[in-house]
Protein backbone atom coordinates (compact mmCIF):
# COMPACT_ATOMS: atom_id res chain seq x y z
CA UNK A 1 0.00 0.00 0.00
CA UNK A 2 1.42 3.39 -1.02
CA UNK A 3 2.09 6.08 1.55
CA UNK A 4 -0.32 8.47 -0.21
CA UNK A 5 -3.11 5.83 -0.07
CA UNK A 6 -2.57 5.33 3.66
CA UNK A 7 -2.66 9.09 4.29
CA UNK A 8 -5.82 9.44 2.18
CA UNK A 9 -7.48 6.51 3.99
CA UNK A 10 -6.66 7.96 7.42
CA UNK A 11 -7.98 11.35 6.30
CA UNK A 12 -11.24 9.78 5.11
CA UNK A 13 -11.63 7.85 8.39
CA UNK A 14 -11.11 11.03 10.41
CA UNK A 15 -13.61 12.94 8.23
CA UNK A 16 -16.28 10.27 8.83
CA UNK A 17 -15.60 10.20 12.56
CA UNK A 18 -15.85 13.98 12.77
CA UNK A 19 -19.08 14.00 10.77
CA UNK A 20 -20.57 11.42 13.16
CA UNK A 21 -19.43 13.36 16.25
CA UNK A 22 -21.16 16.44 14.78
CA UNK A 23 -24.33 14.42 14.09
CA UNK A 24 -24.66 13.36 17.74
CA UNK A 25 -23.90 16.84 19.10
CA UNK A 26 -27.19 17.90 20.71
CA UNK A 27 -25.58 19.74 23.64
CA UNK A 28 -27.27 23.00 22.63
CA UNK A 29 -30.63 21.63 23.79
CA UNK A 30 -29.83 21.11 27.51
CA UNK A 31 -27.74 24.30 27.52
CA UNK A 32 -30.76 26.33 26.37
CA UNK A 33 -33.31 24.49 28.55
CA UNK A 34 -31.24 24.78 31.72
CA UNK A 35 -30.07 28.29 30.83
CA UNK A 36 -33.69 29.43 30.72
CA UNK A 37 -34.53 27.43 33.88
CA UNK A 38 -31.61 29.03 35.76
CA UNK A 39 -32.61 32.54 34.59
CA UNK A 40 -36.22 31.94 35.63
CA UNK A 41 -34.97 30.94 39.10
CA UNK A 42 -33.56 34.46 39.70
CA UNK A 43 -36.81 35.96 41.08
CA UNK A 44 -37.09 33.07 43.55
CA UNK A 45 -33.51 33.73 44.65
CA UNK A 46 -34.41 37.35 45.41
CA UNK A 47 -37.41 36.35 47.54
CA UNK A 48 -36.03 36.46 51.06
CA UNK A 49 -36.95 32.88 51.80
CA UNK A 50 -34.42 30.12 51.15
CA UNK A 51 -37.19 27.56 50.65
CA UNK A 52 -38.65 29.27 47.54
CA UNK A 53 -35.58 28.52 45.40
CA UNK A 54 -35.51 24.94 46.71
CA UNK A 55 -39.15 24.38 45.75
CA UNK A 56 -38.52 25.93 42.33
CA UNK A 57 -35.70 23.46 41.57
CA UNK A 58 -37.71 20.56 43.00
CA UNK A 59 -40.18 21.17 40.14
CA UNK A 60 -37.97 22.69 37.40
CA UNK A 61 -35.09 20.19 37.77
CA UNK A 62 -36.98 16.96 37.01
CA UNK A 63 -39.03 18.70 34.27
CA UNK A 64 -35.81 19.97 32.63
CA UNK A 65 -34.22 16.52 32.75
CA UNK A 66 -37.33 14.78 31.39
CA UNK A 67 -37.77 17.28 28.52
CA UNK A 68 -34.07 17.06 27.65
CA UNK A 69 -34.01 13.25 27.64
CA UNK A 70 -37.15 13.03 25.50
CA UNK A 71 -36.06 15.75 23.03
CA UNK A 72 -32.48 14.53 22.60
CA UNK A 73 -33.59 10.92 22.08
CA UNK A 74 -36.20 12.07 19.51
CA UNK A 75 -33.58 14.17 17.67
CA UNK A 76 -31.09 11.28 17.71
CA UNK A 77 -33.60 8.79 16.30
CA UNK A 78 -34.61 11.27 13.61
CA UNK A 79 -30.93 11.79 12.67
CA UNK A 80 -30.37 8.01 12.67
CA UNK A 81 -27.35 8.02 14.94
CA UNK A 82 -27.15 7.60 18.73
CA UNK A 83 -24.44 9.06 20.98
CA UNK A 84 -22.14 6.44 22.50
CA UNK A 85 -21.34 8.55 25.58
CA UNK A 86 -24.81 8.61 27.14
CA UNK A 87 -23.75 6.54 30.18
CA UNK A 88 -20.75 8.83 30.77
CA UNK A 89 -23.02 11.90 30.56
CA UNK A 90 -25.47 10.34 33.05
CA UNK A 91 -22.65 9.69 35.56
CA UNK A 92 -21.19 13.20 35.16
CA UNK A 93 -24.60 14.90 35.46
CA UNK A 94 -25.50 12.83 38.55
CA UNK A 95 -22.15 13.85 40.09
CA UNK A 96 -22.83 17.53 39.22
CA UNK A 97 -26.26 17.46 40.87
CA UNK A 98 -25.00 15.56 43.95
CA UNK A 99 -22.01 17.91 44.25
CA UNK A 100 -24.21 21.01 43.97
CA UNK A 101 -26.60 19.71 46.65
CA UNK A 102 -23.78 18.72 49.05
CA UNK A 103 -21.97 22.06 48.64
CA UNK A 104 -25.26 23.94 49.12
CA UNK A 105 -25.89 22.07 52.39
CA UNK A 106 -22.39 22.18 53.83
CA UNK A 107 -21.00 25.61 52.83
CA UNK A 108 -21.49 28.72 54.96
CA UNK A 109 -22.26 32.35 54.12
CA UNK A 110 -21.80 33.38 50.47
CA UNK A 111 -20.34 29.93 49.80
CA UNK A 112 -23.77 28.33 50.40
CA UNK A 113 -25.27 30.57 47.68
CA UNK A 114 -22.39 30.37 45.20
CA UNK A 115 -20.56 27.10 45.95
CA UNK A 116 -22.86 24.91 43.83
CA UNK A 117 -21.48 26.47 40.63
CA UNK A 118 -18.09 24.75 41.14
CA UNK A 119 -19.31 21.14 40.73
CA UNK A 120 -21.47 22.30 37.79
CA UNK A 121 -18.52 24.04 36.11
CA UNK A 122 -16.22 21.08 36.81
CA UNK A 123 -18.81 18.69 35.35
CA UNK A 124 -18.97 20.78 32.19
CA UNK A 125 -15.17 20.60 31.92
CA UNK A 126 -15.39 16.79 32.12
CA UNK A 127 -18.09 16.81 29.41
CA UNK A 128 -15.81 19.08 27.33
CA UNK A 129 -13.06 16.47 27.59
CA UNK A 130 -15.45 13.64 26.60
CA UNK A 131 -16.85 15.61 23.64
CA UNK A 132 -13.56 17.33 22.74
CA UNK A 133 -15.65 20.51 22.86
CA UNK A 134 -14.01 23.93 23.24
CA UNK A 135 -17.46 25.48 23.80
CA UNK A 136 -18.26 23.17 26.74
CA UNK A 137 -14.81 23.97 28.18
CA UNK A 138 -15.50 27.72 27.83
CA UNK A 139 -18.91 27.27 29.51
CA UNK A 140 -17.46 25.30 32.45
CA UNK A 141 -14.55 27.73 32.91
CA UNK A 142 -16.88 30.76 32.71
CA UNK A 143 -19.21 29.32 35.37
CA UNK A 144 -16.24 28.59 37.67
CA UNK A 145 -14.94 32.12 37.00
CA UNK A 146 -18.34 33.56 37.89
CA UNK A 147 -18.28 31.61 41.16
CA UNK A 148 -14.81 32.89 42.06
CA UNK A 149 -15.77 36.53 41.31
CA UNK A 150 -18.92 36.28 43.45
CA UNK A 151 -17.04 34.59 46.32
CA UNK A 152 -14.55 37.46 46.34
CA UNK A 153 -17.14 40.25 45.85
CA UNK A 154 -19.60 38.78 48.39
CA UNK A 155 -22.62 40.73 47.06
CA UNK A 156 -25.92 40.65 48.89
CA UNK A 157 -28.34 38.22 47.20
CA UNK A 158 -25.40 36.27 45.76
CA UNK A 159 -27.70 33.43 44.69
CA UNK A 160 -29.69 35.88 42.54
CA UNK A 161 -26.49 37.06 40.83
CA UNK A 162 -25.46 33.43 40.33
CA UNK A 163 -28.80 32.73 38.63
CA UNK A 164 -28.44 35.73 36.29
CA UNK A 165 -24.78 35.07 35.46
CA UNK A 166 -25.03 31.30 35.11
CA UNK A 167 -28.25 31.55 33.09
CA UNK A 168 -26.65 34.08 30.71
CA UNK A 169 -23.55 31.87 30.25
CA UNK A 170 -25.61 28.73 29.55
CA UNK A 171 -27.95 30.50 27.11
CA UNK A 172 -25.03 32.12 25.28
CA UNK A 173 -23.31 28.72 24.94
CA UNK A 174 -26.59 27.12 23.82
CA UNK A 175 -27.17 29.76 21.15
CA UNK A 176 -23.59 29.44 19.85
CA UNK A 177 -23.84 25.61 19.80
CA UNK A 178 -27.22 25.71 18.06
CA UNK A 179 -25.99 28.17 15.41
CA UNK A 180 -22.95 26.00 14.80
CA UNK A 181 -25.16 22.89 14.44
CA UNK A 182 -27.44 24.74 11.98
CA UNK A 183 -24.39 25.84 9.97
CA UNK A 184 -23.21 22.21 9.79
CA UNK A 185 -26.70 21.08 8.83
CA UNK A 186 -27.03 18.76 11.84
CA UNK A 187 -29.58 20.72 13.95
CA UNK B 1 9.33 -7.73 12.70
CA UNK B 2 6.22 -7.94 10.50
CA UNK B 3 5.86 -5.21 7.90
CA UNK B 4 2.84 -3.01 8.83
CA UNK B 5 1.26 -3.65 5.40
CA UNK B 6 1.01 -7.35 6.32
CA UNK B 7 -0.84 -6.46 9.53
CA UNK B 8 -3.73 -4.90 7.58
CA UNK B 9 -6.86 -7.05 7.88
CA UNK B 10 -8.57 -7.57 4.50
CA UNK B 11 -12.06 -7.56 6.07
CA UNK B 12 -11.45 -4.22 7.82
CA UNK B 13 -9.13 -2.60 5.30
CA UNK B 14 -11.64 -2.51 2.43
CA UNK B 15 -12.56 1.19 1.97
CA UNK B 16 -16.33 0.94 2.57
CA UNK B 17 -16.04 -1.43 5.53
CA UNK B 18 -13.40 0.79 7.10
CA UNK B 19 -15.81 3.71 6.63
CA UNK B 20 -18.66 1.80 8.31
CA UNK B 21 -16.44 1.00 11.30
CA UNK B 22 -15.20 4.62 11.44
CA UNK B 23 -18.78 5.91 11.71
CA UNK B 24 -19.75 3.27 14.27
CA UNK B 25 -16.66 4.04 16.38
CA UNK B 26 -18.23 7.41 17.25
CA UNK B 27 -21.79 6.18 17.79
CA UNK B 28 -23.62 3.84 20.11
CA UNK B 29 -25.45 2.71 16.97
CA UNK B 30 -26.26 4.13 13.55
CA UNK B 31 -29.27 3.61 11.33
CA UNK B 32 -28.88 2.02 7.89
CA UNK B 33 -30.04 5.28 6.22
CA UNK B 34 -27.44 7.34 8.09
CA UNK B 35 -24.64 4.99 6.98
CA UNK B 36 -25.93 5.01 3.41
CA UNK B 37 -25.93 8.79 3.35
CA UNK B 38 -22.55 9.22 5.10
CA UNK B 39 -20.83 6.74 2.81
CA UNK B 40 -22.85 7.59 -0.36
CA UNK B 41 -23.69 3.96 -1.10
CA UNK B 42 -26.62 2.11 -2.62
CA UNK B 43 -28.82 -0.10 -0.39
CA UNK B 44 -27.46 -3.30 -1.90
CA UNK B 45 -23.82 -2.29 -1.68
CA UNK B 46 -24.12 -1.21 1.98
CA UNK B 47 -26.05 -4.39 2.88
CA UNK B 48 -23.34 -6.59 1.39
CA UNK B 49 -20.56 -4.87 3.34
CA UNK B 50 -22.54 -4.91 6.60
CA UNK B 51 -23.13 -8.63 6.09
CA UNK B 52 -19.37 -9.24 5.69
CA UNK B 53 -18.67 -7.29 8.88
CA UNK B 54 -21.46 -9.07 10.75
CA UNK B 55 -20.19 -12.50 9.69
CA UNK B 56 -16.73 -11.51 10.95
CA UNK B 57 -18.29 -10.53 14.31
CA UNK B 58 -17.25 -6.87 13.90
CA UNK B 59 -20.75 -5.34 13.90
CA UNK B 60 -24.15 -6.35 15.18
CA UNK B 61 -27.41 -5.62 13.40
CA UNK B 62 -30.76 -4.97 15.05
CA UNK B 63 -33.96 -4.65 13.03
CA UNK B 64 -37.03 -2.96 14.44
CA UNK B 65 -39.82 -0.52 13.78
CA UNK B 66 -40.29 3.14 14.54
CA UNK B 67 -44.04 3.47 14.28
CA UNK B 68 -44.81 1.64 11.05
CA UNK B 69 -41.42 2.39 9.53
CA UNK B 70 -38.90 -0.46 9.55
CA UNK B 71 -35.45 0.59 10.72
CA UNK B 72 -32.15 -1.26 10.82
CA UNK B 73 -29.63 -0.22 13.46
CA UNK B 74 -25.97 -1.21 13.24
CA UNK B 75 -23.42 -1.04 16.04
CA UNK B 76 -19.74 -1.94 16.33
CA UNK B 77 -18.93 -4.86 18.59
CA UNK B 78 -15.99 -4.68 20.99
CA UNK B 79 -14.08 -6.80 18.45
CA UNK B 80 -15.01 -4.32 15.71
CA UNK B 81 -13.68 -1.34 17.70
CA UNK B 82 -10.45 -3.24 18.46
CA UNK B 83 -10.07 -4.19 14.78
CA UNK B 84 -10.52 -0.55 13.72
CA UNK B 85 -7.92 0.62 16.26
CA UNK B 86 -5.47 -2.05 15.02
CA UNK B 87 -6.08 -1.03 11.40
CA UNK B 88 -5.48 2.66 12.11
CA UNK B 89 -2.34 1.80 14.09
CA UNK B 90 -0.99 -0.23 11.15
CA UNK B 91 -1.76 2.57 8.70
CA UNK B 92 0.04 5.14 10.87
CA UNK B 93 2.99 2.77 11.25
CA UNK B 94 3.09 2.29 7.50
CA UNK B 95 3.15 6.05 6.92
CA UNK B 96 5.92 6.66 9.48
CA UNK B 97 7.97 3.79 7.97
CA UNK B 98 7.69 5.23 4.46
CA UNK B 99 8.52 8.70 5.81
CA UNK B 100 11.53 7.25 7.60
CA UNK B 101 10.21 8.25 11.02
CA UNK B 102 10.63 5.79 13.91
Amino acid sequence: MADADAIQTLGEVERLRERTRDAVEWGWFPLLIFGVAVLLSAPFAWIDDGAALGYYWLVAGPIGVAVTLYAVRTLEIRAGVLDRHEMAYAVVIAAMVAGAIIVGWTADGVGSDVGHVFPIGAGLLVIAAIDRSALAAWTGASIIGLGIVLLIAEPSNADGWVALGEGAILITAGVVARRSAVARGTA
Amino acid sequence: VTHPALQLDDVVHQRVRLGILAVLAEAKRAEFGYLKDALTLSDGNLSRHIQVLEEAGLVSVEKGYEGRRPRTWVSATRRGRTALDAELRSLRELISRVDGRP
